[in-house]
């Protein structure tokens, strides 16, 4: 039966046993011991493989107190602003680490897009809004797990930290099937039941699996392949897992690289990112709630926004430090931005008509700022861009031109990204 | 026949005059004499309120860049202290006329400042902010008299006891530090974590607003109690301290579900705790009696209360609000007014009579 799911091109496709060779010869390289993790990222450095770093402020950071501030004008809240390492750029008093920076990285600050509440904006956002063809998008992640593959760490390609549970989150990959899902670190700690009982000793563990396999490809004979390969995968995943299980130990890392990520969970939760990344997962994303502020905004921009500058500034230096930056796509960004009008709740509701995002690394021309909103900051002001056009940035930044790359949906060709738009060129590289 | 004076009776609480505002408006202050009102603007500009004048508009003066967060009369009564989120406060003469700084800090708190108080012996002046210290000036000229230094969160009240040399700041996991200024030594603390609450990676609540009652026998500390939620979901509650031996007293919230803060409490020396709530479903302001746990009455506002004032023989009181009283209210997205313009909103200040008046 030919597979719905798969990629045609033959560097894409991905057999089970392909898999699990993969898995164990990037288990015998010995990526868990942190040595050879410099070794295996050194490696890659040279091979130039892409990767991304996707964080996500789920919820919605407001604009006007991070990326484009408006102090002292009629939306402008209690802040002020400063200046950047760009001349005559200024961003929000709160990130003053990313002022630093802002020569090493890039800002849209006319995003507008088409949804003003969560429930609609979410998906369709991580999924860079593609035309509707009566299919479900994959999220960028997962995406990029197809497009990607895992390259040689034999790690999932996709992995995601995030606050409360974790798991395996296949609704992330939409018309992909299951197994381009994200692996999701809850609360950063590895899936349960990560170590095996000592009982069960490394040949125990190979007949068990052997059992396993011939079991699994009887089943998956007579029926819909999509499930049984994703329960497959996520079990070679787990099983790949359990060798590295010291590099998913939050109890590993380094005190002082979590205290210079501002010592907060979301900057712990951005060291394991950084790890990840290092160890060479292609996608790591790292969610950070608590932004949908209706009420006291302030204080809670006050609270959460030098988290994010203190952690996205260390996660620059740390990646540029490692030779690692040049070929990591580094994306900051929400589902929209936040009103300017100041409710009655001293909050801000939902704003998709203009709002800021960030981007770095891989591709990406550093100290860009691109479009401007008007001088309240209620509307943009000139071009603006939808976040299609974020996609097809992000993939040509990372070297996948969307006008020639296209899904294959059990033969049913599909865009990678919004077919009426195009990348940002002041961005690219 | 002998002249009755007039009574305090929260029952009888009526509004009696409202003045709009094209902008929000935030700390409030009446004047000595109770003849004006002074307001502070998100605009950063000083407004001034006649009452003399039954037909008075709001007067407004340049003053501020920031939110005009803070604004204490002097005990002297004839200077007005005004500071702003960006760190800056002005010491003003009142005057019925053009208003210009005495004197001014340029910088006091580098990160919001979001208090003001001055001691009842009228010597020094304290700031709190973000930056987590507290400062203390001298009232006469704004030197810098002591940095207290210790709290680990966010700074948002202070308030001063009437020994001479102590005051107390509360932050924002609801710690309240005891502090002498002449030695910047911590005394004490007082433990209102009541109104503290995390949620996820956000520390939400803290001390939003103290006050002493007259006697200076118990300290009301006021804010939320979190829910699991961001965005100021909570309990309006006001925590009641013993001042002698530091035992929480009591906790005292509202009757019904009112949901949001308390971002400005006072004591009236007819004795009720009052404290007012911030909701976009409107302001609310609740009258407790020390000792009870539920508030004998409550004035509702069709808009956020933000602060407020009593006048010195304590029958009116003046909250500012935001919000606008025609209806508006927040919401997501593009909300064009009739003109198609995308309006902010406006601010008031409503004046309320606190007292029977004797017939």
């Amino acid at each position: 039966m030919k597979h719905p799911f798969a990629c045609r091109s033959a560097e894409h496709g991905i057999s089970r046993r392909g898999v699990m060779q993969t898995l164990l010869g990037g288990a015998a390289a010995g990526v868990g011991m942190p040595g050879m993790l410099e070794h295996a990222f050194a490696d890659r450095v040279k091979q130039q493989r892409k990767q991304i770093l996707f964080v996500w402020l789920d919820g919605a950071m407001s604009q006007l107190e991070s990326w484009d501030p408006k102090p002292g004008t009629q939306f402008g809240g209690p802040f002020r602003d400063i200046q950047t390492a760009l001349p005559g750029v200024r961003v929000s008093e709160l990130m003053p680490n990313m002022a630093n920076r802002l020569d090493r990285f890039s800002v849209v600050r006319s995003m507008h897009t088409q949804f003003e509440d969560h429930s609609r904006a979410v998906k369709p956002i991580q999924r860079g809004d593609p035309k509707n063809r009566g299919v479900t998008y994959p999220f960028f992640g997962s995406a990029i797990a197809k497009l990607l593959g895992s390259g040689d760490s034999g790690l999932p390609p996709y992995m995601h930290i995030k606050p409360g549970s974790g798991g395996f989150m296949y609704q992330d990959a939409g018309f992909l099937g299951a197994r381009y899902g994200a692996l999701a670190l809850g609360d950063g700690k590895p899936p349960a039941n990560l170590i095996p009982p000592k009982e069960i000793t490394p040949e125990v563990n190979a007949a068990r699996l052997s059992l396993r396999d011939r079991l699994n490809r009887r089943f998956a004979e007579r029926r819909v392949p999509d499930l049984s390969n994703a329960y497959n995968y996520t079990y070679e995943i787990s099983q790949q897992m359990m060798k590295h299980s010291d590099l998913f130990d939050p109890s590993r890392l380094d005190a002082k690289d979590i205290q210079r990520y501002g010592g907060s969970e979301f900057g712990t939760h951005m060291v394991q990112a950084r790890r990840l990344l290092e160890a060479g997962v292609t996608f790591v994303k790292v969610t950070m709630y608590r932004w949908d502020t209706h009420g006291d905004n302030f204080n809670c921009h006050q609270d959460g926004v030098p988290q994010v500058d203190t952690a996205l500034a260390a996660m620059i230096d740390d990646l540029i430090e490692r030779g690692l930056y040049d070929h990591t796509l580094v994306v900051v960004m929400s589902e929209f931005g936040r009103t300017p009008k100041i409710n009655g709740r001293i909050g801000r509701d939902h704003w998709p008509e203009c709002w800021s995002m960030g981007m770095g690394g891989a591709g990406i021309k550093p100290g860009v700022i691109v479009g401007k909103t008007n001088d309240k900051g209620s509307f943009n002001d000139g071009k603006e861009y939808d976040v299609g056009h974020l996609f097809h940035t992000f993939f040509r930044a990372i070297g996948i031109d969307p006008a020639k790359t296209e899904y294959d949906n059990n033969g049913q060709p599909l865009p990678i990204a919004h077919d009426d738009h195009h990348p940002i060129e002041e961005l690219l590289a | 026949m002998p002249v009755l004076a007039p009574t305090f009776d929260p029952t009888v609480t009526k509004e009696e005059r409202v003045v709009e505002n094209d902008r929000q408006l935030l700390s409030v202050q009446f004047s000595a004499d109770g003849q004006f009102v002074f307001a502070g603007g998100y605009d950063g500009r000083l407004y001034r309120w006649n009452l003399a004048d039954a037909d008075a508009k709001l007067v407004g003066f340049d003053a501020h860049k920031g939110w005009v967060e803070g604004m204490v009369l002097h005990p002297d009564g004839k200077r007005l202290l005004t500071a702003d989120s960006w760190g800056q406060v002005h010491c003003w003469t009142i005057s019925d006329g053009e208003m210009k700084p005495d004197w001014t800090i340029e910088q006091t708190n580098s990160s919001w400042l979001h208090e003001l108080a001055v001691s009842p012996d009228g010597k020094f002046l304290a700031t709190c902010g973000n930056d987590r210290i507290v400062r203390v000036f001298s009232a006469a000229d704004g030197q810098l008299v002591r940095e207290l230094k210790g709290h680990e969160h966010h700074v948002h009240s202070v308030a001063f006891y009437n020994d001479g040399d102590s005051l107390v700041s509360g932050d924002l996991r609801g710690i309240v530090k005891h502090w002498k200024v002449p030695d910047g030594n911590l005394i004490r603390e007082f433990d209102a974590g009541k109104l503290y609450k995390p949620y996820y990676q956000y520390h939400q609540g803290g001390v939003r607003c103290m006050t002493f009652d007259d006697e200076f026998k118990t300290l009301y500390c006021a804010g939320f109690e979190g829910k699991n939620a961001n965005q100021a979901q909570g309990t309006p509650t006001v925590v009641a301290f013993n001042w002698e031996g530091g035992k929480q007293q009591i906790i005292m919230t509202p009757k019904d579900s009112y949901t949001g803060p308390i971002l400005h409490v006072a004591y009236h020396s007819a004795g009720y705790v009052i404290g007012a709530g911030s909701s976009e479903a409107g302001g609310m302001l609740w009258f407790w009696k020390p000792g009870e746990e539920k508030e004998s009455h409550k004035v509702k506002n069709v808009t956020s209360f933000r602060g407020f004032a009593i006048n010195a023989d304590g029958t009116r009181l003046v909250a500012t609000t935001f919000g606008d009283r025609g209806g508006q209210r927040g919401g997501n997205g593009r909300r064009l007014n009739k003109e198609g313009e995308y309006p902010g909103f406006a601010g008031s200040m409503v004046l309320y009579s606190l007292t029977e008046q004797p017939a």
